[in-house]
């Protein structure tokens, strides 16, 4: 499997019809790697016009309450579309959040995913609140024989995985 | 009194409260759990975290 295929296999994973809204952790690897994986994601969730897609780059926000609020103000966007489904907010950099603040923002996503909006987050690390509401989790280097996978929390299996050496 | 220990063997899942869900819980950590009537120390490890209306489940293996 190469790169492009890869992320289609993501869109599609990410696409497809759920009744509930459900998440996504993108964690581990370099910010550079993560944020890369972000956007070629984003890229490609983002071309249909069902789809409706909200992005913050939290790194570049420089307090907690301005983080909160970009947030905040993402949600209520998001709400105000009509589009009912495929609705994501995409979350860059969860981990600049400090400790303290990390319960309000995850309050927000909580509610979030409640009225039906998808998340997709990164984060350094897989964060405890996060993995909580995540369903799948990309993980970017696992190990060293595998670049990136994407890893199903409930069943704890790989669904699809790209080595780090391409044959 | 019933023996905690062993109903969380019988379910490997521990209930948490929204705001106590904290570091020690991430994935891959291992929590001792003693169970009184084997006598016995299980050592489980985190693998799955989700969240129902007020509470956050840890799932063990």
């Amino acid at each position: 499997m190469n790169y492009d295929s890869y992320i289609k296999n993501i869109v599609n994973l990410v696409n497809s019809k759920r009744t509930k809204a459900t998440g996504y952790l993108i964690s581990g690897g370099s910010m550079h790697d993560r944020r890369s994986l972000t956007w070629d994601l984003l890229e490609n969730i983002a071309v249909n016009d069902a789809v409706e897609v909200a992005h913050v780059d939290l790194h570049t926000i420089h307090t907690d309450d301005l983080r909160i609020d970009a947030i905040k103000r993402k949600i209520t966007d998001l709400k105000k579309s009509g589009k009912s489904e495929n609705r994501f907010l995409i979350l860059e950099s969860f981990e600049s959040i400090s400790d303290e603040q990390r319960m309000d923002a995850v309050l927000k996503l909580i509610g979030c995913q409640n009225s039906g909006i998808n998340l997709v987050v990164s984060a350094s690390e897989p964060i405890v609140h996060l993995v909580g509401l995540s369903e799948f989790m990309i993980r970017l280097l696992p190990s060293e024989k595998v670049l990136t996978d994407v890893y199903r929390l409930n069943n704890q299996k790989v669904l699809f995985s790209l080595p780090t050496v391409q044959n | 009194m019933k023996d905690k220990g062993s109903s969380i063997l019988k379910s490997k899942r521990i209930l948490v409260d929204i705001f106590q869900l904290d570091d020690k819980y991430r994935l891959g950590n291992s929590i001792n759990v003693f169970c009184k009537a084997l006598n016995t120390l299980h050592t489980l490890t985190i693998v799955n975290v989700t969240l129902c209306r007020t509470h956050w489940i840890v799932y063990l293996k």
